[in-house]
């Protein structure tokens, strides 16, 4: 093979990766791809492919209807759909071209840390902070992350390179969207899963290809909500669409609960318990041993019941279900 | 082998909720050229179900209960025999061998007069093997019976004193020497009967080709933790708090905490110190393959006993097929010589360990806690082909379907 046929060669590859790049840039979020895994705690650590990361991390997140996305560049997260979608995006070059780009977005022209400490606490559902980070001195990122917990309701998004991954403009090979490579285009810290508290890590070790080896990346889930100092059990039973689950809820779930699915299975969960509270209500005359006896995982459910001082029922079968089996909650 | 019929009697039914109807209900859809009869000895006393295969139907229900008047006899009888404990002892065993005897000879009347080809009876238990007797006698049927675990392992557990454990166990072997075919769950077994003459096939939770779906390569868990699984049953825990005591203080040495992940029926006995429970319930074969297949371990505790040496060496733990399925590690405690052990230390040695005949427990924890998915997909790999060349459809069910088709 000549060396201008494989130069030919090489070029074409590059541009069928970009496009797979584009391609799959496009494909992360869609309702189709999101990975669910389950019984997944904060503290924990997802470690799969590079084919899988995006999925799996898109999969943990709560749904939303209004997120911030700190330094986009020109590729507004695609993750999450939201009603409100604001892009902080300090390099002016990048922003004029998102505004034009996408005009059902927000777009204003700042720095992370200085929107953010405008604004209020709690204002806004998720904060994204994609391949960000890294780009600042580890300080800086720390008040970042700092700032962004304030000011999200429900979770903060970081994905970053595992470690430190060098990267100066200088040496970047072409350029992103017709505009030159500069100064924030550096590398200047390197992160590791365990540095973000009240998270879970989706963690490929082998994402980038670097100069001398491949380096890993991840994302890390915040979650903003802290804990209740009592878990709590909530009973599901039919459509919620206001109920807003905590990160650390217990979910007995019926059946037939298929409608609202995609809400439990967005956030992590210590277990999700499936439990025919339906048929419990309609049977609730019944005889108790003929109920732990004919439905499965009722003794199961009784335990759960004991033990849980805090338990919300969503849904009238649920509601009765719990009027009937722990009449003291009610 | 169309239009066969198959009557099968059994105290379980073919429903995938239970383990062993989980097995039934595979066979039963896995032969769908044949329709299958099912008379219910419900001797557990378990709940309704409909959940059977389409190619099944419920024939009759029934159980070992005394009629009133057998009943009241027994009281009577116990009145004059109050005083003598050796006489209610004959009494007790004669009245639970009379429905026995009477369900065996109504069943074997029913089926004398039935159209079916073959009858299929499932083995739990000292009663049943009395009912089946007869029923082998006089039913004039072409028999096939399938046993889970000798039936020592049965009698062992109620109590029953040895003279009276033997007469069963030569009952048993008895029946196995005049029906058509054996079905067994180990090789081990099936390999004691085929010395002793008579005919056998290995059969128990098998997998359709391409039915192990992993989903994608992951692992979830943290470097502090060891996240092990566990799939229920109620006659091993004295073998589990050793298995998971042992685990959880060598792991509390290396800085790890336990979580175990528990599926199936509700822990009995108090909570285990030191350790953290996840109960999930019970899932379905397919969802439990794909919900564990992330985690660090799973554990196989199995009868260690001297007493029950003949069900550790010739049953097979169902379980352990799932934890293979899963790609999973598998941390034993069991015999050297359990049929387990044997399969497992020759087949899947870099992922097993037994701790009763091993050291290095150590190395297996770090071992475990290995997240790389290079390593997952090897495992994964060997757990496949382990699945395929010895516990798919091809390997358990064809030979059934070879034997029926022959009738």
């Amino acid at each position: 093979m000549s060396n201008i046929s494989f130069s030919a060669l090489a070029a074409e590859n590059k541009i069928l990766k970009n496009q797979l790049n584009q391609l799959k840039y496009f494909l992360t979020g869609s309702l189709a791809f999101k990975c669910s895994v389950d019984d997944v705690l904060p503290g924990q650590t997802i470690v799969c492919q590079k084919e899988d990361i995006h999925n799996v991390a898109a999969g943990l997140l709560f749904p939303v209807s209004s997120c911030v996305d700190i330094g986009p560049g020109l590729r507004p997260q695609r993750m999450i759909a939201a009603n409100t979608h604001l892009l902080v995006e300090p390099h002016r070059p990048y922003a004029e071209k998102i505004v034009k780009g996408y005009p059902d977005k927000l777009t204003i022209c700042s720095d992370g840390v200085t929107y953010l400490r405008t604004a209020l606490d709690k204002s806004v559902d998720t904060i994204f902070i994609l391949d960000v980070i890294e780009h600042l001195e580890k300080e800086q990122g720390f008040t970042l992350i700092s700032e962004a917990r304030r000011v999200a309701r429900l979770q903060v998004v970081v994905f970053t390179p595992l470690g430190f991954m060098p990267q100066h403009f200088s040496e970047m090979g072409e350029i992103w969207g017709d505009i030159e490579h500069n100064e924030l285009q550096n590398h200047l810290s390197g992160w590791l899963p365990s540095e973000f508290e009240q998270s879970i890590s989706v963690v490929c070790e082998d994402y980038h290809e670097g100069v001398d080896r491949r380096y890993g990346a991840f994302y890390s889930v915040i979650y903003c909500d802290q804990p209740p100092a009592q878990q709590r059990l909530v009973l599901v039973s039919e459509d919620c669409p206001d109920f807003i689950f905590k990160s650390n809820d217990l979910i007995i779930a019926d059946v037939g609960f298929c409608g609202n699915s995609w809400l439990i299975n967005s956030i992590p969960k210590h277990n999700l318990l499936t439990i025919p509270l339906q048929i419990i209500a309609e049977s609730i005359m019944e005889p108790i041993e003929i109920l732990r006896s004919a439905v499965i995982n009722f003794r199961i459910f009784e335990q759960y019941l004991e033990m849980f001082s805090d338990i919300v029922p969503i849904g009238l079968s649920a509601r009765v279900v719990l009027e009937n089996l722990k009449p003291s909650t009610t | 082998m169309k239009n066969l019929s198959i009557a099968i009697v059994s105290d379980v039914p073919p429903d995938p909720v239970y383990t062993a109807g989980q097995v039934l209900a595979k066979i039963i859809e896995g032969t769908p050229a044949a329709n299958f009869s099912f008379f219910w000895i419900n001797q557990s006393n378990l709940s309704d179900t409909k959940n059977f295969p389409a190619n099944c139907r419920l024939q009759k229900k029934l159980n070992f209960q005394l009629g009133r008047v057998l009943s009241k006899l027994q009281h009577i009888l116990f009145k004059i025999f109050e005083y003598a404990p050796r006489a209610r002892a004959l009494i007790n065993v004669l009245f639970a061998a009379l429905p026995a005897i009477f369900l065996g000879i109504k069943l074997s009347f029913e089926l004398r007069r039935s159209a079916h080809h073959v009858v299929w009876l499932i083995l739990q238990g000292e009663k049943l093997a009395l009912t089946y007797f007869i029923l082998i006698v006089f039913s004039g049927k072409k028999i096939i019976l399938q046993q889970w675990d000798p039936v020592s392992w049965w009698t062992l557990h109620r109590g029953y004193g040895l003279r009276l454990s033997t007469g069963i166990q030569r009952l048993v072997a008895l029946l196995e020497r005049k029906v058509a075919l054996n079905l067994v769950p180990s090789s081990s077994w099936c390999e004691r009967l085929r010395m002793e003459g008579k005919d056998c096939i290995r059969i128990d939770n098998f997998f359709e080709d391409g039915e192990v779906e992993r989903g994608i390569h992951l692992r979830v868990g943290s470097d502090y933790e060891v996240n092990a699984v566990f799939l229920g049953q109620f006659y091993s825990n004295t073998e589990l708090n050793h298995l998971l005591f042992t685990l959880r203080d060598e792991a509390l040495v290396m800085g790890k905490v336990i979580i175990l992940h528990y599926f199936g029926s509700a822990i009995n006995g108090a909570p285990i110190p030191g350790i953290k429970v996840v109960n999930h319930g019970y899932l379905s074969r397919a969802e439990l393959v794909k919900r564990i297949a992330k985690w660090d371990v799973a554990l196989l505790p199995y009868p260690m006993e001297d007493r029950f040496d003949q069900a550790s060496k010739y049953s097979f733990p169902s379980k352990s097929r799932v934890y293979l399925a899963a790609g999973l590690p598998i941390l034993a405690y069991c015999k050297s010589d359990s049929s387990p052990h044997k399969f497992y230390s020759e087949n899947y040695q870099s992922f097993y360990h037994n701790m009763a005949s091993s050291t290095g427990l150590r190395d297996f924890i770090k071992l475990i806690g290995d997240k790389d998915l290079a390593l997952l997909k090897t495992r994964q790999s060997l757990s496949t082909r382990l699945i395929g060349e010895h516990f798919s459809s091809g390997v358990e069910l064809a030979p059934l379907h070879q034997f029926l088709g022959n009738i």
